[in-house]
């Protein structure tokens, strides 16, 4: 059966809850009269529980590994065309990005297509025309690293594109990409197999997350450095690594028809990182305002406590610990304000633990409550304020959940969080605040700005009343499925789509 | 293993000539002991002790003695290899300890897989029961003495084995003088494998002094034996590869049969030994120096590479490896080419002085042309191993078993002026192929080294890895 969609999701969506599954979760949701095709890319085979049920509407889900290892012997019937297929290889590892395409296609369809392949999995890996392909690179690049760091840096990056190359890819009139890397890659293959238009929606963006794992990771190789001078680059391993996602990431965007993401910054983010302009945009996560404006109408408890909270996983990213302190400095000036910290807590047990002695250090004892997973439409209600105080976010959904709920919000001022906050465009921004920004790691200006408004309810109405017609205005989760719907009818129906390289050409 | 090989070099460095003359008699003690323990012992009982009438008796002795070692040799090979490879990785990862604990086992394995073997054989002899007996104890004493060599060729008692041999040597002369005088074949037989005996027990007090005593029983080797079939396979077919153009004759029309079943052809069999006894200098000066010299530049190759430094430094390595192999082969074939020379050209002197028959100067030479060829055959091998190319060493001792298994048949046909081609030309064609490998190898080796080592979890393109029949890799969820 050929799907209308097929959504490519790497390592998230059945299995692990958080930002991007619920999303993706919403989407299919929503959309009931389509029919979805789910391609995850996962790391190694292995039996789990799925977190989300799959809706009706799915009619595939195929699961690909990246770390199976896998020593495909597919037959090669382009294998004439060896020597042709190493220079279009050579070709596309030495160019500049913007004239990759042609070059990239010709080594896509030597390795991934069965009707022109060329060289297997195993010629890929371990035959001598490709070692001394290597050995070239190695010279060319860098030639005084260890070799045979080099060596098995070289076969860890090739040999999961080879199990990408090689995965099953459900058939479908339009593709979805959630993220360039690994996805982009099975995106692209999709394309050249079934010449499909291809969409990519990015909630982080991948290359800047690969960056920064990889610049932390110790599992890549490196010399150690015979001098004691601090070296700004990353060594010659890791910059290998680093090049092999940014690559992925320029041809994925190369290759997509739309590229959307969740706000303004993204957006840049993906143009400094080589994606074309004209074919980005913004498109918002959304919150069911029908479930979360009636929360505005419900009574506050009457019993003069100011209840505020942190609604989030208990994890070093979300930087708990300021908010604990900014806590201890409120309640050193307010007793009538209790502190809750809302999320699960078993995803770094270390951490909720030393969040916990924190507390108790600062005197905060009862006033402070770790409370576990709770249900937001419960507790929205009975909150005054939310805090987020995380070091890293993308568009947190909670933000724009409060705000609809008609509850401020004081946040630090990364991913979206401004304009979340302060609105956008200027027809946004005229709508005014609905809480306050403020800077990462900093206890006294979140706690100052915590104090402010809850020393003035007619600054608090304010912002409630702006946070509401925010969200409605902007972040409905049913102009979203709207929006998607009819970005699938146009692409769904469109003609066949040929490979960036061939446009070029023509 | 070139434990024992660097401790020999010791030797050499005075500089002298003495001191050389003394390092090379040493090693040839030490790599080829027991050969030539039995063969001066058979030389000096038949010249001492027996009636030189007395034909059938010396026969029967000789062929005895000649049994044994083709059996044990053929039966012991492949454990030899596989044991030479478990005690190399032992000591290279440090755990000496463990060798003497993986001696007993070895030994007891040894002696249980010659039991089942010689018992039903040397059983059958039509001889008296001391007799058989005898040549039983004979069998597994020269079969476990192959393997206790294994162990000290890792350590550095080379004096103490030299001392062995010579002591254990004179034993078996003198017992078996005694022992023939007083009770005949029996005598003969008992005395001297009192003395192999004795150098046996020698040498497996020297492997506990050398190592300790255990602390329980080390059964790696068995793991070993799983995991490397091939090192099984390489030991068969070499020592098989020496030995199958005597069997073949042995089952011809030309063979004599004494004691009721040891067929022997006496021409053909003294020639060959007497030949492979001319190479024993190019088998001492390869373990003298070339294995050790090839020792160091190997793991100067492996050292490039694991230590983290560039290709440049690597290829380095390789060509000095290249160079040192190319220098190693050239000298033995100095050596060895002036020895084999002189051998063939004076081959006539040669017999008369050993007492042969001129008749078999064909023969002889034929004899030391083949084991000039085996000499590189087994050098090769050797270095193959090193460089952990198993099925290439294994496609070399396997071509020239089967060509020896093959042409020695038409030699025997064609006739006796022809009786020796066969192991000869088997011999010529191994040696091209040992040594076109080797070259190439060398040449490719970096290639080689990381091709041969693939990515952890590496697996086959199963069906079951598919998403369904005819689909592409991945699984399939039930929706």
């Amino acid at each position: 059966m050929i799907a209308d969609v097929c959504l490519v999701v790497e390592g998230t969506y059945p299995y692990v809850r958080g930002g991007v599954s619920s999303w993706v979760h919403a989407l299919i949701c929503g959309m009931p009269e389509l029919k979805f095709a789910i391609l995850l890319v996962s790391a190694e085979r292995e039996a789990r529980p799925l977190a989300y049920e799959l809706p009706p509407n799915v009619v595939r889900f195929t699961e690909v590994f990246i770390h199976e290892a896998v020593n495909h012997r597919e037959p090669t019937p382009g294998r004439r065309g060896k020597r042709r297929f190493w220079k279009s290889v050579d070709a596309f590892h030495g160019c500049p990005a913007h004239a990759q395409a042609g070059p990239f296609r010709e080594v896509l369809e030597g390795l991934a297509d069965p009707k022109r392949r060329v060289q297997t999995t195993d010629d890929v890996l371990y035959s001598p025309r490709a070692w001394r392909y290597l050995v070239r690179r190695y010279e060319r690049r860098c030639p005084d690293e260890s070799f045979i760091d080099f060596v098995w840096t070289w076969r860890a990056i090739h040999a999961p594109v080879m199990q990408i190359l090689h995965a099953e890819i459900p058939e479908a009139s339009v593709y979805h990409l959630v993220s360039t890397g690994y996805a982009g890659l099975a995106g692209m293959v999709a394309r050249l197999r079934y010449r499909r238009p291809v969409l990519l929606t990015e909630h982080g963006i991948y290359v800047r997350e690969r960056q920064i794992d990889i610049a932390r990771a110790d599992w890549i190789h490196e010399a150690p450095r015979r001098t004691h001078a601090v070296r700004l680059d990353p060594g010659a391993m890791k910059s290998l690594w680093t090049r092999f996602f940014r690559r992925l990431g320029e041809l994925t965007y190369a290759h997509c028809d739309e590229i959307l993401t969740l706000f303004e910054g993204n957006r840049q983010l993906q143009i400094e990182l080589g994606c074309p302009p004209a074919r980005t945009r913004v498109v918002p996560n959304g919150v069911r305002t029908d479930v979360f404006a009636p929360l505005r109408d419900v009574a506050p408890i009457p019993d003069g406590v100011r209840r505020i909270a942190l609604v989030g996983r208990v994890v070093p990213i979300k930087d708990v610990k300021t908010f604990v302190k900014a806590c201890a400095l409120v309640a050193s000036v307010r007793d009538d304000v209790a502190f809750f910290v809302c999320g699960p807590t078993d995803e770094d047990p270390e951490y909720t633990a030393e969040c916990r002695a924190l507390a108790d250090s600062l005197g905060l004892g009862e006033r402070l409550r770790f409370t576990g997973t709770i249900d937001v439409r419960e507790w929205l209600p009975r909150l005054d304020l939310t805090v987020l105080t995380s070091v890293s976010e993308g568009q947190p959904l909670t933000v724009i959940e409060a705000a609809c709920a008609g509850v401020p919000t004081v946040t630090t001022d990364v991913g979206a969080c401004r304009e979340l906050v302060e609105g956008a465009t200027a027809e946004d921004r005229a709508l005014g605040p609905a809480g306050v920004v403020t800077r990462v790691g900093d206890p006294r200006g979140t706690a100052e700005a915590v104090l402010r408004i809850l020393g003035d309810s007619r600054l608090h109405r304010q912002m409630a009343l702006a946070g509401a017609r925010r969200a409605e205005r902007f972040y409905r989760e049913a102009d979203v499925l709207a929006f998607y719907r009819a970005l699938y009818e146009r692409w769904r129906h469109a003609p066949d789509a040929a490979m960036p390289a061939e446009t070029e050409a023509a | 293993m070139a434990g024992i090989g660097f401790e020999l070099r010791k030797l050499m460095a005075p500089g002298t000539y003495t001191a050389h003359a003394r390092a090379y008699t040493y090693a040839a003690i030490v790599g080829a002991g027991p050969w030539l323990s039995s063969v001066l012992g058979l030389a000096v009982l038949g010249a001492l002790a027996v009636d030189p009438s007395d034909f059938e008796t010396r026969q029967t002795f000789a062929s005895t003695v000649v049994y044994v070692f083709g059996g044990t040799l053929v039966l012991t090979g492949p454990l030899q290899m596989v044991v030479t490879r478990f005690l190399a990785d032992l000591v290279y990862r440090g755990e000496r300890d463990r060798v003497g604990a993986a001696y007993l086992p070895v030994v007891l394995s040894t002696a249980a897989l010659l039991l089942l073997f010689g018992a039903p054989f040397f059983g059958g002899l039509e001889a008296s029961v001391f007799y058989r007996l005898m040549s039983l104890t004979l069998f597994v004493t020269i079969g476990c003495t192959w393997m206790v060599m294994v162990f000290l060729t890792t350590g550095s008692e080379y004096a103490a084995v030299v001392r062995a041999f010579l002591w254990g040597t004179a034993i078996s002369v003198g017992l078996g003088v005694v022992g023939g005088r007083a009770a005949g074949l029996s005598g003969y037989l008992g005395g001297y494998a009192a003395g192999q005996f004795a150098i046996f027990v020698t040498l497996s007090r020297l492997v506990m002094q050398h190592f300790g005593r255990p602390t329980g029983w080390d059964l790696g080797f068995l793991a070993y034996c799983r995991r490397y079939p091939s090192l099984l396979a390489i030991g068969l077919a070499l020592n098989a590869g020496v030995w199958i153009d005597k069997f073949i004759f042995w089952g011809s029309a030309e063979a004599g049969v004494v004691a009721g079943r040891l067929a022997t052809t006496p021409a053909y069999d003294s020639s060959m030994f007497l030949g492979l006894l001319t190479v024993v200098p190019a088998m001492a000066h390869f373990f003298l120096v070339v294995e050790t010299d090839l020792a160091c530049v190997v793991s100067d190759y492996y050292d490039a590479i694991f230590f983290k430094r560039p290709l440049s430094a690597i290829r380095e390595a390789r060509v000095a490896l290249e160079r040192a192999l190319r220098r190693a082969l050239l000298d033995i074939l100095r050596v060895q080419a002036i020895v084999t020379g002189l051998c063939v050209y004076f081959a006539g002197d040669v017999l008369l002085a050993v007492g042969l028959p001129y008749g078999q100067l064909g023969m002889f030479r034929y004899a030391c042309l083949g084991s000039l060829f085996f000499c590189f055959v087994l050098f090769s091998v050797v270095v193959l191993l090193y460089l952990d190319r198993r099925s290439d060493a294994l496609a070399v001792v396997a071509l020239f078993c089967a060509q020896n298994a093959l042409l020695t048949p038409a030699s025997l046909a064609l006739g006796f002026a022809f009786w020796g081609v066969g192991f000869a030309a088997a011999g010529g064609v191994a040696v091209l192929l040992a040594l076109h490998l080797l070259f190439d190898r060398v040449r490719r080796l970096e290639y080689l080294t990381f091709a041969c080592t693939p990515i952890r979890g590496q697996r086959r393109a199963r069906a079951d890895l598919r998403a369904g029949p005819g689909r592409g890799f991945g699984r399939e969820h039930p929706v």
